[in-house]
């Protein structure tokens, strides 16, 4: 089973996103994608780590080219999130943005990002992705943060069309937009 | 408490004021005073922690307020903490509010309880 969740800055998606881990039960592996630059990154990690304790989940740190992750196998596996993967793949020395440069970096970091998500989804029997609406402020950016934008959302709606259970996250509250909780409880047992 | 959140113009005065027997009077602006409702409540996360913010808005009939989140994130440190204690104030609102109500195309979604 699959589940993408997605959600705007601070509308609870992280805490859901684990509940539904926490639901299928088993072993879960958390692949965590921020780089840990600067005092508000750490801060960010600090408070997420704060959100697992007690959950035994156990952690993959990964910031980017996830497909070449040797990932242990586990029951479920939790990606957060699509942002992070895509920002550091786009603007990170030598990943696969900054290696080919131009407009076909857009393409490039979306396979590379997809690559790596069916990879670690692939050691799993159930995968949820948290990923990040970014697009709906209304405000023109320059070229390179349109096209950090789309690329989002094309990550977003290739994994949303073959996922069993798609949410946004809106305040804390579950909007399932494919699927439902019982079917996401229940199913493949 | 009702939270009725969404959007930019996406309905939210309109649906307090047909569906829940508001006035525009009944309405404070970003702040908190006698008035019986708070529109534009992630104004308040400027001078208030989103703790603080929720407990002052908790007993009010109904508390507005536009999603702030899904954009790109700020460039300015302040702005982004800002957007952040706004979303931390919609879940702790969301959390205590009887029914959430979502705007979308002015129309109403209700994602928590019932109307």
């Amino acid at each position: 089973m699959q589940a993408l969740v997605i959600g705007g800055a601070a509308s609870g998606k992280s805490a859901f996103a684990e509940e539904l881990c926490t639901a299928r039960g088993g072993t879960v592996l958390y692949v965590a994608t921020m780089e840990a630059a600067g005092t508000e990154a750490a801060r960010r990690i600090a408070r997420h780590r704060e959100l697992r304790r007690g959950k035994g989940f156990r952690l993959l740190e990964c910031s980017r080219d996830l497909a070449r992750a040797v990932v242990p196998s586990t029951d479920v596996v939790l990606v957060e999130d699509v942002g992070n993967l895509l920002a550091n793949e786009l603007w990170s020395p030598d990943s696969a943005g900054v290696a080919c440069g131009g407009t076909l970096a857009e393409d490039r970091v979306v396979e590379a990002v997809l690559d790596g998500i069916d990879v670690v989804a692939a050691a799993a029997q159930d995968c949820v992705v948290v990923t990040n609406s970014i697009a709906s402020d209304g405000v023109s950016y320059a070229p390179e943060t349109v096209s950090y934008q789309r690329a989002i959302a094309r990550v977003n709606a290739r994994l949303a069309r073959r996922a069993d259970a798609v949410v946004e996250v809106v305040v804390g509250l579950p909007v399932w937009m494919r699927g439902n909780e019982e079917m996401w409880r229940e199913r493949g047992r | 408490m009702i939270l009725i959140v969404g959007g930019m113009g996406s309905g939210k005065r309109a649906f307090a004021c047909t569906r829940l027997g508001l006035g525009p009077e009944d309405l404070s602006n970003g702040c908190v005073d006698e008035r019986p409702a708070v529109e534009h409540a992630e104004q308040l996360v400027h001078t208030l922690s989103p703790e603080e913010a929720a407990r002052v808005l908790s007993g009010k009939r109904a508390v507005l307020m536009d999603e702030v989140g899904c954009g790109v994130v700020p460039l300015d440190a302040g702005e982004r903490a800002w957007r952040e204690d706004a979303g931390r104030l919609g879940c702790l609102l969301a959390e205590h509010a009887e029914a959430v109500v979502r705007m979308v195309c002015g129309l109403p979604q209700v994602i928590k309880g019932v109307l």
